[in-house]
Parts: structure tokens; sequence; C-alpha cells
């Protein structure tokens, strides 16, 4: 009863006029952010965090950031299916069959069904997460130094592993986004660090800024280097409503990717871009007629776009229960609270029912809200894409730029944006991933602090993290889990040097 | 591509001299960055027949346009404390318009005026940012 009582509370917190307007304000601007290709939602996130600071309530503020994350997995199919461009990467997928469909005058369908799917995984992720967050943070509390150690550490290299297309280069970047976060003040020793002097150095560098530089200002670098025009192939949309025959076709597709999605969605890591792809492969495979995908298979819209919206949904779970971060976007949506002075993890249930409960309650109203967005509204979105770069470069930069001075009122935050915006762009030229060096930054202080109590408590033996059952059995399937793809490493190579020969 | 890895791995030269001088609060920079040499090290032993073979980063004149914009947004930041947000913003939008995009001087000075009154009515009317006023005084 208790669950029914926290969401109850939710709910009503959510139904005041000004936070009803920022779950609004959060899934219109997610969804432009998932229509214009680019701009993903960790960007974003970060370039709204200064926004949120004047908000100043925890609760509005992350029921605000949320809407933009799940808002952005919805938008970011119409430009999919439209364009054939997607507007952010977990809807990659779904310009195989979307657009295969728009090109047959299905385009109104293949819309219908994604949103239609993505309705339905996202109330399906929201009603695992109302049940299922309540008994993790009861079995979090359980964990002591060591146990969080081992799981922020199982976290992040998860994330890598599962994430990354190299997971070597994700393990650098992890590194080095520790090394960021360890400049300034020691927060246990108060001994200064990598400060060489500079006064600047002391606080340490500012996660928004860093965001802001390695998300934003990056992308405006790499889309100044071609010309993008988006090409409008697709001129009628047809008729929304699906047949009967794709009901029937997507019905199973959404329920299947539906929990895919979420289950994917939990583990850190996971997100919603690896919930897309299992969920398209698992259609292909499941299917009666598998020659239809590639060719305009509504169960391949269907079932990515559900299972992408699910993830997004779920991958809150680990952040409202455990205090883990599963993606960037998340990580940042954690040190958004961090700074309003809520720390995500089993406590927050407790402590601060009202954000728990009202960011929970918010994503049901939040997925209704989408849902008219995003249908009859359709053609609204594609005129955002006829906005041209010229306008729309500057005015990101600026935005960016303006919110980074807001945040001390300080031209060196300036400068340090323009430089972690260039160090991002070279990084994205290597094609290094900056999705993990900023998670490692944002954990880097939890992990060395539990580290460094774990060490404490056992007087500096390192066995206390596999003694511990909690943080034994964490690391053991991490263990598995790097084995595993290890071995499907080993495998590929194998099989290139049979091809070779 | 050097150039990165280069940059990694004198920072971690750095680092290493001076955490074992403060062993305490050095000890998770020390291991990170012990981390990042033995891997670049190992991501470079598996790339270097890749990096012998030499495909530049940047293709023909694809850089030139983010240095132009390096140096315009140096030059904002300058400019942002003395000229104060609206000269300084006018100039920089326009500087975009005619650098990069090659637009006409008209066209240009009219999509820096709209930018900057725009983003102005937001931040300072709506939501009340304080920006740097400058000599001008707004």
């Amino acid at each position: 009863m208790e669950i029914f009582e926290g969401l109850l509370n939710g709910f009503s917190l959510v139904l005041s006029a000004n936070n009803l307007l920022f779950v609004f304000l959060g899934a219109l601007i997610g969804t432009a952010v998932g229509v214009l290709p680019g701009l993903g939602p960790a960007a974003t996130v970060s370039l709204l965090i200064p926004i949120v600071y004047t908000i100043g309530n925890p609760a509005t503020s992350i029921m605000f950031l949320a809407g933009i994350y799940y808002g952005a997995m919805y938008g970011g199919s119409t430009t999919s299916i439209l364009l054939r461009l997607p507007g952010e990467a977990a809807s990659v997928v779904t310009c195989i069959d979307g657009y295969e469909m728009a090109k047959k005058g299905r385009a109104g369908s293949a819309l219908a069904i994604s949103a239609i799917g993505s309705f339905v995984a996202g109330t399906i992720g929201v009603l695992g997460l109302t049940f299922l967050a309540p008994f993790l943070s009861d079995f979090a509390l359980r964990f002591g130094p060591p146990e969080f150690f081992a799981l922020m550490l199982m976290g992040l290299l998860l994330a890598i592993f599962l994430t990354g297309e190299n997971p070597l280069k994700g393990a650098i970047m992890l590194l080095v986004g520790i090394l960021l976060a360890n400049v300034g003040i020691d927060p246990l020793t108060g001994v200064a660090r990598f400060t060489f002097g500079v006064i600047h150095l002391r606080d340490g560098f500012d996660f928004v800024v860093l965001a802001m530089g390695l998300f934003g200002l990056s992308e405006i670098f790499l889309t100044l280097e071609k010309k993008m025009s988006a090409e409008f192939l697709t001129k009628k949309i047809g008729k929304l409503l699906p047949t009967k025959k794709e009901w029937i076709d997507s019905r199973g597709a959404i329920l299947r990717g539906s929990l895919i999605g979420f289950f994917i969605g939990i583990i850190p890591g996971g997100g919603a871009v690896i919930a897309s792809l299992t969920s398209y492969a698992i259609e292909k495979k499941f299917s009666k007629n598998p020659e239809e995908f590639g060719k305009g298979a509504i169960a391949g819209v269907a079932g990515p776009e559900s299972a992408n919206n699910g993830a997004a949904s779920s991958s809150f779970i680990p952040l409202l229960t455990l205090g883990i971060p599963g993606n960037a976007a998340i990580a940042i949506i954690f040190a958004a609270l961090m700074v309003q002075g809520v720390t995500p993890g089993p406590l927050l249930i407790i402590d601060h029912p009202d954000v728990f409960w009202g960011v929970i309650a918010s994503m049901y109203i939040g997925g209704v809200m989408l849902l008219i967005l995003n249908l009859p509204l359709v053609g609204l979105w594609i005129q955002l894409l006829k906005v041209p770069f010229y306008i729309m470069g500057p005015a990101v930069l600026l935005i960016t730029a303006v919110g980074c001075y807001s945040l001390r009122n300080s031209v060196y935050d300036l400068y340090l944006l323009l430089v972690f915006g260039v160090i991002g762009y070279v990084l994205r030229k290597l094609e290094f991933e900056t999705g993990p060096l900023l998670m490692a930054f944002i954990l880097a202080p939890l992990i060395e602090n539990s580290l460094r109590q774990s060490l404490l408590m056992s007087s500096g033996n390192i066995a206390i993290f596999f003694i511990r059952p909690i943080s034994g059995i964490l690391i053991l399937i991490f263990a598995i889990v790097i084995i595993f793809r290890l071995l499907k490493n080993f495998r590929n190579v194998k099989k290139k040097v049979q091809v070779e020969k | 591509m050097l150039l990165g890895l280069a940059a990694v791995i004198y920072s971690v030269v750095e680092l290493d001299l001076g955490n074992l001088a403060r062993p305490g609060p050095g000890m998770f920079p020390f291991l990170s960055g012990v981390g990042i040499v033995v891997l670049t090290l190992l991501w470079l032993g598996i790339n270097v027949k890749k990096i012998a073979k030499g495909t530049p980063l940047w293709g023909k004149n694809e850089w030139v346009n983010p240095i132009i914009l390096i140096i315009l947004t140096i030059v904002y930041i300058a400019l942002l404390e003395y000229a104060g947000y609206i000269i300084s913003t006018l100039l920089f939008v326009f500087g975009w318009q005619m650098l990069i995009e090659h637009r006409k001087i008209s066209s240009s000075l009219l999509t820096a005026g709209v930018c900057t009154v725009a983003l102005y009515l937001v931040f300072v009317i709506f939501l009340r940012v304080p920006l740097p006023e400058g000599i001008l005084n707004f």
C-alpha cells in the first residue's frame, strides 16, 4: 500500500500548475531535441542545467530534465521515418524500415505505431519503475562503502563494455574522466591536487561546463565541417491510422520491445541504443516473414521504438534506487540533483519522497503529453528542421555561453567551456566516446570516497571487496560479463582470419 | 592522431611525479594515471598498423570553419567583459554569418540583430540572468 500512497502523493505534486508546466516544457524541448539531428539528450540536459538552478526546487527540476530525456526518445523516430535521418542514436534502426514505409506512402502509420509503441513501452517501464524501485531501494540500504564501490565500478565498466564499439577507448576515457574530477581540493584531506597554483582550479571543474563543452560545443564544431542540408524526401505522410493488418503485425513487437527495453534499461550502460538494436534483431529473427525486414516491415519500427522508450523509463531505476547513472544524460540529471542537495540513492525514497514519487508520477503524465505532442503535431516538428544552421548554430552556441556564464558570472568559465569544447571535438574526431568520460567525472568523487572508506574499514586489505557477499557477487557478475565479451571478440577475430584465408 | 595520445601520455608523466610526493590524496589519481598509460600503450600497440597508414583526421578544408569559430569565440569572450553583451554578441553573430556562412552583409546584419535581441529578451528579461553590461550600460 505504501507504493500507492507514494504514487498518489507524487501525482498530487505533479498536478500543480507549476510542475505541469515544467513537465510539459520538458516533453516539448525533448521532442524538439529528438527531432533535430545532432543535439542529443545529454547535450540538451547539460545546456539547460542553468535554467534548472533558477527553478530551485529539486522535484520540479528532475521532472523537467526527465521530460527532456524521454521526450527525445519519442522525437527521434519522426525524422528517422520521414527523412531517414536519426534524430538521436537510439532511433538509428528505425530508419531502416521506417523510411521504407514512408516511401510506400505509409509514413502516417509508421509514425502512429511508433508513437503508440513508445507510449505503451513508456507506461510499462514506469509501472515497472513504480513497483520495482521501492524494493531495490530497500535492498540497497544494506550497502556499505565496499558494496557501493563495487557497484559503481561495475556500472561504469559495464557502460563501456556494453555501449562502446571499443571498450579499450572507453576505458581510457573513463580514466581521463576520473583524473579531471581529481582536480581541486581533496575532500578528505584538504590537499590541493593538480592546481599548479592556479586559484580557479582549486574548486575543480564544474560538471556543467564540462558537459556543455564535451557534448554541446563539440557538436557545433563537428557540424561546421560539413554543410548539412536536410533534404525533404517524404512529401506525404499519409493516413495516420494503421490498418488492421499493421496492428496485428506490430502488437507483439510492441510488447516484446517494451519488455526488452525495460530490462536492458535497468542495466547500467544498457540504455536505449542497445535496447532498440536488440529489439530489431529479435523481431527479425522471430518474424514469420523475415524477408520483409528492410523493406518496410512495421514490426521493425514498432519493436525498436518501443524498446528505446522502455529503456528510457527503466534507466531511472538504478538512478533513483542505487544512485548509479546508467548513461551520460542520466549522469547529468544525477549531478543536477546533487548540486541541489539531493543525493540520488537508496535513501532518496525516505529523505526526499517528493523527488522520488514526483518524478515517477510525472512520467505517467509526460507520456500522455508526448502522445498528444507527437501525433497531431508531426507537421510542426518537421518545420523545425527547416530552420537553417546559420541561425541554429549561433543560437545554440550563445545559449550555451550565456548559460555557462550565468553559473558563476565568470568569464573564466567561458574559456574553460571553449577548451572542453575543442577537446571534445578532437576526441570525437578520434572516435573516442565522451559519454564514459563525463560519467566517470561525475561518479569519481563517490568512487574515490567509497574506496578510501572501504580500505580504512579493512585497514588496507583489498579482500574486503571479495569477501562481503553483495560486493563479491557484483564483482563475479562483472567478471562473467567481461569474459563473455572477450570471448566474443576473440571469436570475431578468428572468423575474420578465416575469411581472409 | 598521435597528437592526442602524446597529450595523454604527457599529462600522465606529469601526474605520476606529483603523486609520489604525497601518497594519501594522490593514490586515486596515481592509479588512474597508471591505467591511462597502460591502456594507451595497449591501444597504440593494437592500432600501430592503422596509424602508420595515416588517414588524415581532417579532410580537405574541413578544419577551416571550426578554426574560424574557435577564434571568433575567443574574441567574443574577450570582448564580453569590456564591450558588454549586446555589442559583442552582435559582432559575434555577424562574424559567423560573414566568415563561416559567407552570406550577404545585409542578411548577416539582420540575423545578428534578431539573434541578439531574441536571446536578450529570453535571458535578461524573462529569466533575469545578469549579463555583462560593458561600457554602454546595457
